[in-house]
């Protein structure tokens, strides 16, 4: 008994030496990639870090050439975890430049974190759109999307070629659907829709049946959401038999995150848009698409977060080869330089706010290969965080809230 | 008018989940004080095991059983190797539950990942019967008629068989019903493993409504929680009422005020826990 | 008696040299150790006077950071009244709880405040207008002084680092008061101080109230240390890790609960640098704290330093009983 008690009383003080102890600051140059690699929202950090180690790979010979070391970090998808391992990768780890996070509330997170660090960082999948709209901060860049930006454009093919004129929208009761649906509305109204119907509900919703029998009626309807919400209400909306009557669009995660394989077959044909499309059929994307798989096995798809994650890393090494080492003003300065040309999503590069122009695909549900993708059946080219409109007229604008754009487009708003 | 049916039928599916939830839980609490905040692990575990039999072999009444045996697994190791040391020690046994859930529910994520995980049924039970008043979903009827059903064996058992009648003589006096050649341990063991059981069942049974995801576990904990604190902990007629009550109100309140459903959810606990804290069956302690 | 002053002044000296002699993450750590040491010690309060086990002192905190988060964000209310503000209102959410769970015991107790935190946490994620649902609400500042910016980490760290030895100082002096004895006579036998004629649920209700300030405290310095309040600290996660803190520490003495968040956080900071499953990381530590150490770190070392096997009353007093 005196022994273990030796032994706790002894390992509680290396404990506390271990945990302390600082690496040294020396020539190596360091990048802190950090997402949920645990937790609810797993799927999108496993999904960054799966895309970073590709492009660790491809990358390696720079990597080597600069002596660049990289380390992944998990933020729980939690703000709070994320602001402490963003210290650590500052204060103890001495981290050159962050990749991520991932999430929205952890990127917000993050940003705050940032502004006061002034860390080059590259946004990955995170999309609030004041990251790089009202808040925008000079040393933090996005290599993924705002919630609106895909939805400008899904707006307006609705409203032109499907020639839907009223929408009931459904949708997740936080801040990136109506991101989204500000996007779709300001598209929809602008190509001649008539109006969108709102009706939110809470996040962790598992019954829509009641939501779905009090549904106004429509042309079609626009789901906000993903995850388990979101596969609970495709497979409820077909068991009701609602898709008899009008039909579901979907929001940019809906079809296109890790949710496909299990809505099975009655996904086929849905609608969707995304910077993203892991149907496309472009080289570059091709092979991103063969070297992730003979990396990672083929039953693994990589979606927007691995790509986002491949192309946020390949413009962190970018900027240190251009700012030749890791001074910070010198990598801030080059990552806003950032062009890629040839990433697998298409070619992109960032507006004077730090977020990419890009295309942006309508995507159809389709199977290929005996697996359900998502395939890009319209592209709208270079589309911008502000859409359609003048970057200063939009910031000066209002942000999108759960009633904000009206959704009637006669309203005034939108003369 | 056919939206009242809807709404109330809607109720009553989500009534009859949450009892299914709630029955293990209450029963454990009832019989031997044991609350076992496991419990929404032991579902997430029984749901992912359970979803993965029906892929495996098609069948659906195999994978309810799987989904409730390695649960009633997990229980029975809990139960015997962890529990056991601290029996009586109301707190200690409960907060062993709350780590082995956690144990348990971060395994699941190290094993199935963390996508949402969605119950295949097949079309037949998808398709929608006529109840008369209206169209409702073939499998939603399904899960009502086995809550009743369970809630039936349940209450038979308890009362009229000698299994019963020494159960509730183990929980009133230990000892005598231990010098009555009762078997108290064992009994409880037992009592652990069904309750255990039932969980993984509703695992099984309640995917084919909500997805299997993280951080579900915590959420089924929450609403049977809900639910036996309203009916009264430890009371199986407590546990049905406090389902139908939750079932109905969260119903209504999402067809006609989505944003406030959560809300209603939480609304009736609340006022029990104002007027009659032990819950409407509940014995006052 | 003198032995006691001995441990504080060199807790104390220890404290006041950390961030001279640490680098800037491990003076952040001790922040965030320091918040988790109130909140924890808010735990204790409950659980080691009265044998309240309470989910909901994460809670709390939870509270009070959105009452900070909210009037200093969006309506900019000065820092002074933001956080007096945010702690009337964590006393008087504890007040209601209070009222709701006084008459409950041991284990519905622990039910009904586990219910009843898991309903604020949804509220917190669910009611977007005001909380900001997921993303929460960003850019909680501390107020800048003239030259003294009290972001700083090391500031921070003075400011943080005085209130909670102040408290834990007066905890103390509660502990060892006749309405600290008077808890405890509870908690061993009930009927007894009833039939002493002590106002047995007043002083119950007060213990409760108290603790909920404390956590409010803690959320106020929760909220300037991320500067962002998001939903995470109200989630059964953070209330399970206090609670396995204050397990693993000792619940029952003064210092157990700040010993067992030191352990706990070095303990996460070490491991976090070699797997992600910090889950079972705090599943496992729980487990073998209730199976090998119900009585927590605080009196094994106490036992290791005296080499005595009876444990004295002192700064850790114990009361008899092995639960957990």
């Amino acid at each position: 008994m005196k022994y273990a008690k030796t032994l706790i009383v002894s390992s509680i003080s290396a404990l506390a030496v271990g945990a302390t102890a600082h690496l040294q600051a020396d020539d190596t140059l360091r990048i802190g990639v950090i997402g949920p690699t645990t937790g609810v929202f797993s799927f999108f950090g496993d999904q960054q870090r799966m895309g970073v180690e590709l492009a660790m790979e491809e990358l390696a010979e720079q990597l080597e050439a600069l002596n660049i070391e990289v380390e992944f970090y998990d933020s729980q998808g939690d703000a709070e975890t994320t602001v402490d391992r963003l210290r650590a990768m500052e204060s103890r780890d001495d981290v050159d430049l962050v990749v991520g996070p991932v999430l929205g509330g952890t990127g917000l997170a993050g940003l705050e974190w940032a502004k006061g660090s002034g860390m080059p960082t590259v946004i990955s999948y995170s999309a609030p759109e004041d990251i790089t709209m009202r808040d925008r901060a000079e040393n933090v860049v996005r290599a993924g999307w705002t919630g609106a930006q895909p939805m400008f454009a899904f707006g307006e093919y609705v409203a032109e070629e499907l020639g839907h004129r009223r929408i009931i929208a459904v949708g997740q009761d936080y801040s990136f659907p109506y991101n989204q649906l500000g996007g779709f509305l300001k598209g929809f109204c602008a190509a001649g829709g008539e109006s969108v119907e709102r009706i939110w509900h809470p996040t962790g919703t598992s019954d829509y049946s009641s939501i779905l029998a009090t549904l106004p009626d429509g042309d079609a309807l626009l789901y906000n959401g993903a995850g388990s919400d979101g596969l609970a209400f495709f497979q409820q909306y077909y068991d009701f038999g609602i898709d008899a009557q009008m039909p579901l669009l979907g929001g940019s995660n809906f079809f296109a995150v890790g949710d496909l394989p299990e809505m099975g077959e009655q996904a086929i044909g849905g609608l969707s848009a995304l910077q993203y499309a892991e149907g496309l059929e472009t080289d570059n994307f091709q092979a991103f698409r063969d070297a992730f798989w003979a990396m990672h096995g083929d039953e693994v798809m990589p979606l927007a977060p691995a790509e986002h994650g491949y192309v946020a890393f390949m413009m962190a090494v970018n900027a240190f080869e251009s700012a030749n080492g890791g001074d910070r003003d010198a990598l801030i300065a080059a990552l806003r330089e950032t062009e890629m040309p040839d990433a697998p999503r298409g070619p992109f590069h960032l507006d004077e706010y730090g977020n990419p122009v890009q295309n942006i695909y309508i995507n159809e549900v389709q199977e290929v290969d005996g697996r359900l993708v998502n395939v890009p059946i319209e592209t709208y080219e270079n589309v911008s965080q502000f859409g359609p409109f003048d970057a200063e007229e939009y910031l000066a604008g209002e942000p999108d809230s759960r009633d904000f754009p009206p959704g009637d487009c006669s309203d005034p708003y939108y003369d | 008018m056919n939206t009242f049916y809807f709404l109330a039928l809607n109720g009553l599916t989500m009534a009859a989940l949450l009892f299914i939830m709630a029955s293990g839980l209450t029963l454990a609490f009832g019989l031997m004080r044991v609350v076992n905040l496991a419990h929404g692990a032991f579902y997430l575990l029984g749901g992912y095991v359970g979803v993965q039999v029906i892929r495996d072999t098609g069948s659906l009444p195999l994978g309810i059983l799987a989904g409730g045996a390695v649960a009633l697994v997990g229980g029975l190791l809990m139960e015997r190797f962890l529990l056991q040391r601290v029996r009586g020690l109301d707190l200690s046994e409960a907060l062993l539950t709350i780590a082995v859930g956690l144990i348990i529910a971060d395994a699941l994520l190290v094993v199935y990942g963390g996508q949402p995980v969605s119950l295949p049924l097949p079309r037949e039970l998808r398709a929608p019967v006529d109840l008369g008043v209206m169209m409702y979903p073939y499998f939603r009827v399904l899960i009502m008629i086995f809550a009743v059903l369970l809630g039936i064996a349940l209450w038979l058992v308890m009362t009229y068989t000698r299994l019963g009648a020494a159960i509730r003589a183990g929980v009133d006096d230990r000892e005598t019903a231990m010098t009555q050649g009762i078997n108290v341990p064992l009994l409880f063991g037992g009592v652990f493993a069904v309750a255990s059981f039932l969980a993984g069942v509703a695992g099984v049974i309640g995917t084919s409504y909500m997805s299997l995801t993280q951080g579900l576990d915590v959420r089924v904990l929450m609403l049977s929680l809900v639910v036996i604190i309203i009916g009264g902990m430890g009371s199986l007629k407590g546990a049905a009422v406090g389902a139908l009550i939750t079932g109905m109100v969260s119903s209504f309140a999402t067809g006609y005020l989505p944003q406030f459903a959560l809300f209603f959810l939480f609304l009736p606990m609340t006022l029990i826990l104002v007027f009659r804290p032990q819950g409407l069956f509940g014995r006052v302690t | 008696m003198k032995r006691e002053y001995l441990i504080i002044v060199m807790i104390l000296v220890a404290l006041a040299a950390w961030p001279l002699v640490m680098g800037n993450y491990a003076v952040s750590q001790a922040n965030r150790a320091m918040i988790y040491a109130l909140a924890a010690l808010s735990f204790s309060l409950l659980a080691g006077r009265l044998g309240w086990f309470s989910l909901c002192q994460t809670t709390f905190a939870g509270i009070s950071g959105y009452t900070i988060a909210i009037l200093g964000v969006r309506f900019g209310l000065p820092f002074p009244l933001v956080v007096t503000l945010a702690l009337l209102l964590t006393t008087l959410s504890a007040v209601i709880f209070g009222l709701l769970t006084v008459r409950s015991r041991k284990v519905s107790f622990l039910m009904l405040t586990l219910a009843l935190g898991q309903m604020v946490w949804a509220l917190s994620f669910q009611w977007v207008d005001v909380t900001g649902g997921y993303n929460g609400i960003a850019g909680v500042r501390m107020p800048v002084y003239g030259d003294l910016n009290l972001n700083d980490t090391r500031v921070f760290y003075a400011l943080v680092t005085t209130v909670t030895v102040a408290i834990y100082l007066a905890v103390w002096r509660l502990y060892r008061s006749p309405f600290g004895l008077l808890l405890l006579g509870i908690q061993e036998n009930e009927q007894r101080m009833r039939a002493l004629g002590h106002p047995v649920a007043l002083a119950r209700f007060t213990a409760f109230v108290l603790a909920g300030a404390i956590a409010g405290v803690a959320g106020v310095f929760l909220v300037y240390d991320m500067g962002i309040m998001s939903p995470s600290p109200l989630g059964l996660g953070h209330a399970v890790w206090v609670l396995t803190a204050a397990v693993l520490g000792g619940y029952r003495s003064l210092l157990g609960p700040a010993i067992g968040v030191a352990v706990l956080i070095a303990l996460e900071t070490l491991v976090s640098q070699y797997t992600d499953r910090h889950m079972m990381v705090i599943g496992v530590v729980l487990l073998l704290s209730i199976l090998l150490m119900p009585r927590g770190l605080a009196e094994v070392a106490e036992q290791y330093f005296t080499r005595k096997s009876k444990p004295q009353a002192s700064v850790t007093t114990t009361t008899r009983g092995e639960e957990p």
